[in-house]
């Protein structure tokens, strides 16, 4: 639609004008997060060519080189900046492949919550009547389940379905699948009553009065204006699906084996952490706290730097 | 301090006030948005302060009563109120003011009152936080309050909550809430906009007649010079931060000296004939931070000359009348070859 | 010439009512209160009609209605003789463009999240999605200044504007689209005394331009009196006098007319407390509780036995005043209909 060709290119001159960039300059938490956030992001997505190994490929590991510490430590190997794992498997190497593995399933578990939930709350917001007294009836009832609980119960029996080898192929969709179906409710709760608010609003009427469909009402009108919470509540899930994630895998459900994720490396790290080998599980666990924190630093600066009532008096 | 020796009448003298805005932008510096307001006011008098949205009438008020906004600092000036200068006061001590001596009733009443808590409630409240006597004998001087501002059954009206009550009826119960602990000041802002007409000319005559009548000053802020014309004995035109021209408010009216009061008086619908063009001043008021060494109305001005770019005008004290205006300064009139247009 | 562009035909609508003073055993039950309650309006193509009135006497409801935002309960509002007011959304498209609102507060009428030139782009390529960007956008900077507004502001978000600037802009998107008749619900009461000029001026340099229809409501007298050709005041939901404007400043018929001058404030002279009335609009009545006679029997200082039973009528007095008071009218014997001849 060429309305939002024209918006897009708006968006586009704002950040030509470098508003954004101005206000990230002035923010120094939300610098340094974000180039935390883009760092991690960066070698996560280059894990394959960064690594100096592979982490699925058996034949680069050696049982030998198992229980190494990292290569400061007195018994460290330069091969190994980080160490190895009880497997003799590259620590860094599992690292990057690790964040890998979470960034992604946390990404689309996301974007698929987030699209459930937009499209559900904005219409029971904006309809109102039975479609509202549907979707929302729909919701408190998701709501019952603990999303985890209904995650290990959906993928325990999947894997006794499937069997082992089917499990490790399919796994990876399934938990996202799983996670992103689970957490919908809370977008559509909270787009639902800030439509509601919103759509009493002149604005709205007048878009109605100069006949606009209430497609494009609901879409370039009020959806608009409700994305701040919902850009927060998405974050903040991207924070809590890698956490999820990382349990699941911890508990033994998740990324198969040969797939590493930073749940999974602090679940097997967890074994060795009573004898001494504390950087197994260490490891994965500054890189899961490092991103978590920088993803909820900079959500929390992108929600104040998108508000157009942030671009200050004059121009 | 010869404010205490002399046996004045003078309730409230603001002097130079001074208020300006942090600004968000770590670029832009702070800006005085007042910008030198100096005004006094009697006991029992009644004093209109007219300006147009954004001119600081709010800020003023609110900086009288010391509740300004975080960002916004007195830099300079004092505002002296039955001897004590408010600006120097701790934060216990200024809420012995408010309320006591210096009652509030602002622009909407249904924000102004607690929606959870019936009339009674809060008027109670209110007289009990500051006044040492029974809950019976406050609740006889609540009931007082509420039939002096004309609440028909306020027996019943008092168990009532907010939303029960008509715009007009909370408009009074605010009223009745401000004058409940007999302050010496009542603070008006824009009582009457969120009201409907025949409401609003009721409800400016009873806060003038109960002022009147209790002897209480009223502040009355407004932006429509009509609707304060008959409710006021001076009045302060307001425009960008500063006071313009005050005086009587018959004289000011039918002798309006600032031209910005001109413009004002003459831009109302029912200055000009039916179906004619009405007057509009042109443009509109300058932001704060656009002000430089002029006259901040000279943008807008028909008569602006030489002198108006060049330098603020002084202001120009006649006998009851002041007015920030080169062209009424003798000083700095301009030559009939200089306002030739 | 004088061709009727919209006529208002017994109009009726009610609103549920909020259950504030109702006791909790009967929540259930829904009360209704009539927002307009058989009303008749016809607007002459080319002119300005007035509605005055006080909040909850249904101004708003009635805008609302006429731009078809809601439905009505029984009557019909017709358009060129069309009957619009049932119509779905679709059929009443066409009408969308050729009748356009302006809101009472300009800020929240405007989409926080688009820029001036968005908000006027946007109607032009909705309705002509094949129209070029470039046109569109030369389009909104002429109409941008048609309504007086600088090119260079084209850019800002509606929070970066006066109130003024913010009323111009709705003006503008409106006729964006061409419209032909313009409903006005307080166009000026979110405004400064001094702005009020500026918006008065234009609207009325827009209409002798554009050849437009106003349909205005509003509760400033004075305003009213500037641009009216004809004004209707109305009182729950009821016209209850309607005049040309001459008539109706110079000879007020009816006892609300009269009050809403006598308060409307003059700076010169003072206000009139001959014609006050006493107590409130007797807003948030339930239907449940049915009043007989005159509405505003009990706050008319003139009001007798006959407005506590019987509801006047809309009579007219003359051609170009219509007055519903028993006061302007000979009592009539109960039962039997009005005379329209007086």
């Amino acid at each position: 639609m060429n309305a939002a060709k024209y918006h897009g290119h708006h968006i586009w001159r704002r950040f030509r004008r470098q508003q954004l960039w101005l206000q990230l300059k002035a923010n120094k938490v939300a610098l340094i997060s974000s180039v935390i956030l883009l760092l991690l992001t960066v070698t996560a997505l280059l894990a394959p060519w960064l690594s100096p190994f592979d982490p699925s490929v058996l034949q680069q590991q050696n049982i030998m080189d198992a229980e190494l510490p990292p290569a400061w430590h007195e018994q460290g190997d330069s091969r190994f900046l980080l160490g190895t794992d009880g497997l003799g498997r590259d620590l860094l190497s599992s690292l990057l492949h690790g964040i890998r593995t979470s960034l992604w399933v946390g990404f689309w578990a996301v974007l698929l919550q987030l699209t459930l939930g937009t499209v559900l709350g904005l219409c029971a917001g904006y309809f109102g009547g039975w479609m509202d007294r549907l979707v929302m009836r729909l919701a408190d009832f998701q709501l019952t389940f603990s999303s985890l609980m209904l995650a290990i119960l959906v993928l325990a029996i999947t894997r006794a379905a499937m069997g082992a080898h089917d499990y490790h192929v399919w796994s990876p969709w399934l938990l996202i699948l799983v996670l992103g179906l689970a957490d919908w409710p809370q977008y559509a709760r909270t787009l639902r009553a800030s439509v509601l608010a919103e759509k009493h609003k002149d604005y709205v009427a007048a878009a109605q009065v100069l006949g606009y469909r209430s497609r494009h009402i609901m879409v370039m009108q009020i959806l608009p204006n409700t994305l701040s919470p919902l850009l927060v509540i998405a974050t903040l899930q991207v924070a809590h699906v890698i956490l999820a994630e990382a349990a699941l895998s911890f508990l033994g459900i998740g990324m198969p084996y040969g797939n590493p994720s930073l749940g999974g490396m602090m679940g097997s790290g967890f074994e060795y952490m009573l004898s001494g080998l504390w950087w197994i599980a260490l490891m994965p666990g500054i890189a899961l706290v490092l991103l978590l924190l920088s993803i909820n630093l900079v959500a929390d600066w992108l929600r104040d730097a998108l508000d157009p009532k942030n671009i200050g008096p004059q121009q | 301090m010869s404010l205490h020796l002399k046996p004045s009448t003078r309730l409230l003298s603001v002097r130079d006030l001074h208020v300006n805005f942090t600004s968000r932008w770590p670029q832009e510096p702070n800006i005085d948005v007042l910008r030198g307001v100096s005004f006094q006011l009697e006991r029992g008098e009644r004093l209109a302060l007219v300006g147009e949205s954004g001119a600081g009438k709010s800020l003023l008020a609110t900086s009288i009563i010391q509740l300004l906004d975080s960002s916004a600092r007195i830099r300079q000036g004092s505002v002296h109120f039955e001897g004590q200068d408010l600006t120097q006061l701790s934060s216990k001590q200024l809420r012995q003011v408010r309320g006591r001596r210096i009652g509030m009733v602002f622009q909407d009443p249904m924000t102004n009152l607690n929606p959870n808590l019936t009339l009674e409630q809060q008027l109670l409240q209110c007289i009990l936080s500051h006044r040492n006597i029974s809950r019976a004998e406050a609740r006889l001087v609540a009931l007082h309050k509420l039939r002096q501002v004309h609440i028909p059954a306020p027996e019943t009206r008092m168990r009532q909550y907010p939303h029960q009550l008509s715009a007009g009826q909370l408009q009074r119960a605010t009223i009745a809430m401000a004058l409940a602990l007999e302050p010496a000041l009542i603070i008006a802002d824009e009582p009457t906009s969120a009201l409907d007409v025949t409401m609003q000319a009721e409800i400016i005559s009873l806060l003038t007649h109960l002022c009147h009548n209790n002897g209480v000053a009223l502040l009355l802020i407004s932006h429509d010079l009509s609707l304060v014309a008959h409710a006021s004995d001076r009045c302060l035109i307001m425009y960008a931060g500063q006071i313009v021209e005050q005086g009587h408010t018959k004289s000011l009216i039918n002798d309006a000296q600032h031209p910005y009061t001109q413009s004002l008086i003459r831009a109302l619908p029912q200055m000009s004939e039916p179906g004619q063009s009405l007057y509009q001043i042109p443009g509109q008021m300058p932001f704060a931070q656009e002000l430089g060494n002029q006259c901040a109305f000279a943008n807008r001005c028909e008569h602006a000359y030489a002198a108006c770019w060049n330098q603020p005008p002084a202001r120009t004290v006649t006998l009851e009348r002041e007015v920030s205006c080169h062209l009424v300064n003798p000083a700095t009139a301009p030559t009939p070859a200089e306002s030739e247009p | 010439m004088t061709q009727t562009l919209l006529s208002i035909n017994n109009l009726y609508k009610s609103h549920a009512a909020p259950n504030h003073n109702s006791a909790w055993w009967n929540l259930h039950k829904t009360s209704y209160i009539n927002a307009i309650n058989g009303l008749d309006i016809s607007i002459k193509r080319g002119e300005t009609l007035c509605v005055v009135g006080e909040s909850g006497c249904g101004k708003s409801t009635l805008a609302r209605l006429v731009m078809g935002l809601e439905k009505p309960d029984a009557g019909s509002i017709s358009y060129q003789g069309k009957i619009i007011s049932g119509l779905s959304d679709k059929a009443r498209m066409p009408y969308r463009r050729r009748m356009q609102m302006v809101f009472q507060d300009p800020y929240t009428a405007l989409n926080p999240r688009h820029t001036v030139l968005h908000a006027l782009v946007e109607p032009v390529l909705y309705h002509q999605p094949k129209l070029h960007r470039q046109h569109a956008i030369d389009q909104a900077m002429a109409q941008l200044l048609a309504v007086g507004i600088e090119p260079a502001l084209a850019q800002r978000f509606p929070h970066q504007l006066s109130g003024g600037q913010r009323q111009r802009i709705n003006i503008a998107r409106a006729l964006m689209v061409e419209p032909e008749f313009i409903v006005a619900d307080e166009p000026l009461s979110a405004l400064d005394v001094s702005i009020q000029a500026q918006i008065l001026n234009l609207l009325a340099q827009l209409q002798s331009q554009q050849q437009l229809t106003y349909l205005i409501f509003s509760h400033n007298l004075a305003a009213v009196e500037h641009m009216a050709d004809r004004v209707a005041v109305m009182y729950d939901g009821q016209v209850c006098e309607i005049a040309s404007r001459e008539q109706l400043f110079s000879q007020p018929q009816h006892p609300y007319t009269k009050a809403l001058l006598a308060a409307s404030p003059q700076i010169y002279t003072p206000p009139n407390k001959h014609h006050r009335l006493v107590g409130d609009v007797p807003n948030r009545i339930p239907l449940r509780h049915v009043q007989h006679g005159c509405s505003l029997q009990d706050r008319c200082p003139q009001a007798f036995e006959t407005c506590r039973h019987q509801t006047p009528q809309l009579t007219p007095l003359t051609t170009q005043h219509a007055v519903a008071c028993h006061h302007t009218q000979p009592p009539v014997s109960q039962g039997n209909s009005h005379d329209p001849e007086h």
